[in-house]
């Protein structure tokens, strides 16, 4: 950078090297890694077109739905149950249906099969899958009213972390994962229909990276997809990854005719 | 004398107000000491102790208590002499005790009984000490015999850069860490920081200054308006005999090389070439003397200065691929991926900057009688002069004027036998600056919308009768046309006013109680506009009509096109997305809008005025143990209000900004180990408070809608594929109807007429830009402060060299910042972090809940989140290793050591990153996806700063003199981040990777070498000449680089680690980054595409702030008559 080269800044150069490793660079909390152990934040179907992620309600997902008891989100889920928030943080509200369509919340952990909620009887039950699982997945929504149309051909598994990027796509320019992870289509591994693609970059520090999981020639209808195999974080820890996307019809929304509008 | 007290006590506080004035700031200095019996030890009570001095009127006297004691106070600073008479003691003096402004120095005396004998009349004891044992704050203080040998700046601001922790932030000097626009700059204790942004207002000629009191940080309760330094500044003063001085500088450029060419693959480009004609010359004259000697001085002084920065500009092109790397459109990349650009013989053009300022200063100061002096100072700056820039004619210059001005007034009284001190002040700081316009061919650039063409276009299409030598190997990009642009005129305005008590008392030692209130009422006006009422930036190819509308091809966005809105029925958040309230489709396709939250379109200007009183109090004792240990204790009580009285009928809905119980408590501990002022050991903590500059009143607490709209430059009326020689394309001439609404000629109030068939739709868009209401603020806000504390040693080794270790630390504890947690529909005002949430009970946000502890927000991808909002971080730490010598025996030195280190996410008053300056609405707590990767090494963390600083007077004859001086520096770099855009500001300010994990720059040196060859002409008169080399040894060190990783929309990625953290220094700084982070090979845009990387990342680049490379190399001559 300099254009001369002079003997006073290899002194400096080494002084500050000193200073540095001493005093800055071994206890600098800000330069810290991550040691915390990976585990999936969640998993979403999204819209290839960037469109946003707008699913219209489905059917099951009907007002009004019971919310849930504040303290108990609060210490169940903490951070993220806001009261009067947005429903979608905290997995309890308006919840199980919006599992369903395409739309599945990042939620922190496994969720419970039951909550506690203020109505009476105050816990209401639904029964959930035992891991991330997307399930009714529209493969688009063609919403014709607005006229938007939502290709979820991309599914993205979301981490509490960065991970090794070499453990989820090897090569940057390449958009194929390593051996140790898979798509499977049923039974049928069909990694090669898919790009996979690390990405490190989130909205806020709530999240880490992702994989993006993108079908090129779209998702099949009435498909079990599963999204399978190890990955490891930049300390080493491996984690075992399964998500599995249900795959149903696309949805079209038709525009209400002027009948039905009256 | 009691009812004569109370009398006055009453009167002060009248008088102070009349006279309206200042901060208070010490301008004087204090002698105590103990008078002993030479030949018991014993304390001798009844001595009398004069203090004479030619920078005092007349003297000054004092009569020892029991214990021998005696303090002077109240003493201008210079170079006194005591003496010591008792009956029945032979006489005893002290000279050479160089007292410095806020000093408080030790000199005991020893006297000798007449009855001894001694071949001398007169006892003269031995060297006084130069350590301040008065005082734990951390400084040092630049004398006017450092100002006059010492190369340095012509004007004082710089000069502070001396002091240890202390460096240039690019708007001032920054201290400790901290941002100039929190410290407080001084004149003659007028408080002459800018009203708007805290910065400083006037910056005199060194020629004018006595002293420089720099004080880094820990200062006691009289002094605030500060969370980091301040900048003492006592201006010169008449004396008994006439004495001044003749002067003239000249830097010219042409020993000046350029700075090497920063990257461009772009056609346009330009370069500083100071040989090409750049000059700084001042010439002046300076008088002081008496009118009545003992009762009556002047000085006066007048200083032309003239400046002119010639730059060239010249046209470049793109090679063609001969092999190697190129880019896939055939262009020839060189080894680091740039283009390889080629100058195009021929095309150069000189063109500068100039300015022309004229100093003037006044001073009377006036002894009434031993206990009571005054004095009045004066001084201003008008200045005109014209900032310019490379490309078209008319947008290419900014002419201005300039002026600041101060009047200081200043009484002190001593009572009660001088046990009692009294001083008032008052001053009036105003400033302002205007734009003037450049005129062009009878057409004023104030006159005439500006135009920016944001998409590359060959340059041909700008510029008449230039032809590419390759076909498109000259694109521009960013090309101005048209007028100013966005234009401010500000004007600041202060009148304050102090009065302050001393009282000296003898309680289990010796104590100094001072107590006072500072008054403080300031304006801020500003008057912001956009020339030729808009400003555009253009997209795509002219003609073309493909593209969607905004940022795509073929778009004009317009900007603040027309006046006012009503901003009580314009709420950014609800009315930008449908930003009209009745919108009609007329037959011929045009659209109209009726709107009655439209104003009227003729009020092209917005027009603001704010006012702040911050008024403060303060009480604090100074407490001497045994004559070697000070306590030093007091609380200071800062209160503002600060109200938008005109240019906005808005913010009736919340309450008066109003803080009024920032209570400030510190306290200093002195050990005076050597017993007779030679050495400390000294400990401090402290809080202290920001006053806030009224910035935040014209921008947060006022509307400022910005309206905005959408147009296809295919349908303006050019005739023609392009602006070709178009210099003064116009679009509300060129492109009729472009918003309906044009300046002074729109279809009315309250409509607004899209009057194009030619839009369609979906290529058509309007909305409001800025704020269109005020910002509600938190009921419960607190004034942001941070503490302080620090310790140290000082011992005087030798005579007047003293050295010592300190270490200084500041916590920000609170600050306020503008917040959103709806990604910019809405804003607030609170303490991040620490203000409770609440909801707002009436006007346009009623019902409204802002909550700035925790952020809800809904991510770009549509989904919702909940974090918690950061507590605004700035964790500074340094040692300091200091030595001073002060001037005698013909030299004087100035050396410092510093480490420190700086880590947070909250860089202060401006934003390093980008300049951004906007004291305590910067960007940093506005989007929620701004925070990631926020925390690190703050911008102005400079590890290591070594200085070394002093000159020598040797004599080469009984007349002629030689004055050989250095000044040297050596800092380690800057810490250098990587960004890309943030999607909803469209700035490149979104951390990928945590903040500085791109390493520092390399270390930057500077030596500066003077001489002055001084002539002693017959009787007082001195003729002397000087040379003065700044950066001898041309160093052409970067100081910041292209930070812009990618110029695509990109996420933080949150906590990525990087190995060696330093690619910055590296020959191919992305490959070096990318090896280095190994998740930045896969950063992803927002909508998932891999990024594209700038090819300008960590290339040498100007900032807002900070130059590309250092100054090269530049001498300056002088000549001086002085007598």
């Amino acid at each position: 950078m300099s254009t001369r080269n002079w003997t006073l800044g290899s002194i400096g150069r080494t002084l500050a090297a000193l200073v540095a490793m001493v005093a800055v660079t071994a206890c600098d909390p800000y330069m810290k890694a991550n040691t915390a152990a990976p585990f999936v934040v969640g998993v979403i179907g999204q819209d290839i077109n960037f469109n946003g992620i707008a699913p219209p309600d489905v059917e099951g997902c009907v007002k009004p739905f019971p919310d849930p008891n504040q303290e108990w989100a609060d210490a169940t889920y903490p951070g993220t149950c806001i009261e009067g928030g947005y429903a979608t943080v905290c997995p309890v509200t308006c919840f199980p249906p919006r599992m369903g369509p395409g739309f599945a919340p990042y939620f922190l952990g496994v969720l419970g099969a039951t909550y506690k909620t203020d109505l009476v009887p105050n816990t209401y039950t639904y029964e959930l899958p035992a891991l991330y699982v997307l399930t009714d997945y529209p493969v688009f929504i063609d919403d014709q009213d607005s006229g938007t149309f939502f290709d979820y051909s991309q599914i993205r598994v979301v981490f509490n972390k960065l991970m090794n990027p070499k453990s989820i796509q090897p090569d940057p320019a390449i958009p194929a994962p390593p051996a140790t992870l898979r798509i499977l289509e049923g039974t049928v591994d069909v990694t090669d229909q898919f790009a996979v693609e690390y990405n490190p970059n989130s909205e806020t520090d709530y999240w880490g990276a992702s994989i993006d999981v993108t079908a090129v020639e779209g998702l099949n209808a009435d498909s079990t997809y599963r999204i399978v195999g190890v990955v490891e974080d930049q300390q080493g820890n491996q984690l075992n990854v399964l998500v599995t996307i249900r795959t149903v019809d696309g949805i079209v929304i038709a525009t209400p005719t002027e009948a039905a509008t009256k | 004398m009691r009812k004569k007290l109370l009398r006055l006590l009453w009167v002060a506080p009248v008088a102070m107000l009349l006279f309206a004035d200042a901060a208070s700031a010490q301008s004087t200095g204090t002698i105590v000491g103990v008078v002993n019996d030479a030949a018991t030890g014993r304390p001798v009570a009844g001595a009398l102790v004069i203090a004479t001095s030619r920078s005092l009127q007349g003297e000054q006297t004092a009569v020892t208590d029991g214990r021998g004691q005696y303090t002077l106070t109240a003493l201008p600073p210079g170079l006194y002499r005591l003496s010591a008479q008792l009956q029945g003691f032979k006489p005893a003096e002290r000279t050479d005790i160089n007292l410095r402004v806020d000093f408080t120095l030790r000199a005991n005396i020893a006297i000798v009984p007449e009855a001894v004998q001694m071949e001398e009349q007169v006892v003269r004891t031995g060297t006084a000490p130069a350590v301040n044992i008065g005082s734990a704050e951390a400084g040092t203080i630049v004398s006017k015999e450092f100002l006059a040998s010492v190369p340095t700046a012509r004007t004082f601001e710089t000069v502070a850069t001396v002091a240890p922790t202390a460096q240039f932030d690019g708007y001032g000097v920054s201290f400790a860490g901290a941002t100039s626009p929190e410290n407080n700059y001084i004149i003659d204790g007028l408080r002459v920081s800018s009203t708007g942004y805290g910065l400083l207002g006037t910056n005199l000629l060194t020629n004018f200054i006595d002293q420089i009191d720099v004080k880094v940080g820990s200062f006691m309760p009289e002094y605030g308006y500060a969370t980091a330094g301040i900048i003492n500044t006592v201006t010169k003063s008449g004396g008994n005999e006439f004495h001044g001085s003749i002067w003239g500088n000249l830097t010219p450029g042409l020993f000046t090389p350029s700075t090497p060419g920063t990257q461009s693959a772009y056609a346009l480009a330009s370069q500083s070439t100071p040989y090409k004609g750049s000059y700084d010359a001042d010439f002046g004259l300076e008088v002081g003397g008496p009118i009545v000697k003992d009762k009556l001085w002047f000085y006066a002084g007048f200083a032309p200065r003239m400046t002119y920065a010639a730059r060239t500009q010249y046209y470049q092109q793109r090679t063609p691929c001969t092999g190697g790397n190129c880019t896939s459109t055939g262009w020839q990349l060189d080894q680091y991926g740039q283009y390889v650009m080629k100058p195009i013989a021929g095309t150069e053009v000189g063109y500068g900057s100039s300015s022309t300022q004229y100093n003037a200063i006044a001073k009377l100061t006036w002894l009434i009688n031993e206990n009571h002096n005054a004095f009045v100072s004066f001084n201003t700056q008008p200045t005109s002069g014209s900032t310019n820039f490379a490309g078209d004619a008319l947008a290419s210059a900014a002419p201005y004027t300039t002026n600041s001005t101060n009047v200081t007034l200043n009484y002190t009284g001593k009572f009660i036998d001088k046990h009692l001190l009294f001083e008032v002040k008052g001053g009036w700081y105003n400033s302002y600056s205007k734009s003037t316009g450049n005129v062009v061919a009878g057409v004023n650039s104030l006159n005439v919308p500006g135009v920016t063409w944001q998409t590359a276009q060959p340059l041909e299409n700008f510029v008449n009768n230039f032809t590419c030598p390759v076909t498109g190997a000259c694109p521009v990009s960013q090309y101005r046309t048209g007028g100013a642009g966005y234009t401010e005129d500000p004007t600041d305005n202060r009148y304050a006013g102090s009065a302050t008590f001393t009282g000296l008392f003898d309680l289990a030692g010796q104590h100094q109680l001072k107590g006072g209130v500072q008054i403080d009422y300031s304006t801020y006006d500003l008057t912001k506009y956009y020339a030729g009422g808009g400003s555009f930036y253009a997209y795509g190819t002219p003609g073309s009509t493909s593209g969607t509308i905004s940022t795509a091809a073929n778009a004009l966005r317009m900007i603040r096109g027309y006046g006012e809105l009503d901003p009580n029925s314009m709420i950014s958040a609800s009315r930008s997305a449908s930003w009209c309230a009745s919108l009609t489709t007329n037959a011929d396709g045009s659209v109209t809008c009726n709107d009655p939250g439209l104003k009227s379109g003729n009020a092209v200007k917005l027009a603001r005025t704010s006012n702040t009183w911050s008024n403060a109090y303060f009480l604090q004792d100074s407490w001497t143990i045994a004559n070697v240990l000070t306590l030093n204790f007091g609380v200071r009580l800062d209160t503002q209000t600060i109200s938008t009285p005109s240019g906005s009928a808005i913010n009736p809905d919340m309450p008066k900004f109003a803080i009024n119980d920032s209570w400030a408590p510190r306290v200093q501990a002195i050990w005076d180990f050597t017993g007779n002022g030679r050495g400390k050991v000294q400990a401090n903590w402290g809080m202290y408070y920001e006053t806030i500059p009224l910035d935040i009143a014209i921008r947060a607490f006022n509307a400022e809608p910005g309206p905005a709209g959408y147009y296809q430059l295919g349908s303006c009326n050019l005739g023609k594929s392009d602006v070709k020689n178009n210099p003064g394309f116009n679009p509300l001439v060129d492109c009729p109807n472009v918003y309906g609404l044009s300046v002074g000629s729109g279809p009315g109030p309250n409509t607004v007429n899209l009057n194009s068939p030619l839009v369609s739709a979906s290529r058509r868009g309007f909305g409001i830009t800025g704020g269109g209401t005020y910002a509600p603020w938190a009921p419960d806000l607190k004034a942001p402060y941070n503490q302080q504390f620090g310790g140290g040693v000082q011992y005087e080794v030798l005579q007047d060299l003293t050295v010592g270790v300190e270490y200084l630390g500041r916590r920000l504890s609170q600050v306020i910042e503008d917040m959103s947690s709806d990604d910019a529909a809405s804003y607030y005002i609170a303490n991040p972090a620490v203000s409770k949430p609440w909801t707002v009970t009436s006007g346009p946000y009623e019902g409204q809940t802002f909550n700035p502890v925790n952020a809800v927000g809904l991510s770009g991808m549509g989904v919702p989140f909940s974090v918690a909002w950061p507590k605004p971080q700035r964790d500074y730490d340094a040692f300091s290793f200091t030595l001073n010598k002060l001037f005698s025996k013909r030299w004087l030195a100035q050396a410092s050591y510093t480490w420190s280190s700086m880590r947070g996410n909250y860089t202060g008053l401006f934003r390093t990153e980008d300049g951004q300056k906007d004291p305590n609405l910067s960007a940093d707590y506005d989007l929620i996806s701004l925070l990631g990767n926020g925390n690190g090494p703050l911008g102005l963390n400079r590890t290591n700063q070594i200085k070394a600083a002093g000159s020598y007077n040797a004599t080469l004859s009984p007349d002629v003199s030689l004055v050989p001086a250095v000044n040297f520096k050596a800092m380690s770099g800057l810490p250098q981040s990587a960004y890309a855009i943030q999607p909803i500001y469209g700035q490149p300010i979104a951390n990928l990777i945590p903040r500085g994990m791109a390493g520092n720059l390399d270390w930057t040196y500077q030596l500066d070498l003077g001489a002055k060859l001084v002539w002693a002409l017959s009787g007082p008169y001195t003729l002397q000449f000087s040379l003065d080399i700044f950066n001898i040894l041309n160093m052409q060190t970067a100081q910041w680089t292209n930070q812009t990783y990618t110029l695509d929309s990109a996420n933080p990625m949150n906590g990525a680690q990087c190995g060696s953290k330093n690619a910055i220094t590296s020959k191919n700084p992305i490959a070096a980054l990318q090896a280095d982070c190994p998740d930045l090979p896969y950063a992803r845009t927002t909508d998932g595409r891999r990024v594209s990387v700038n090819l300008n990342y960590g290339q040498p680049t100007s900032s807002t702030i900070f130059n590309a490379y250092q100054i090269p190399i530049s001498a300056r001559f002088g000549v001086q008559l002085s007598f």
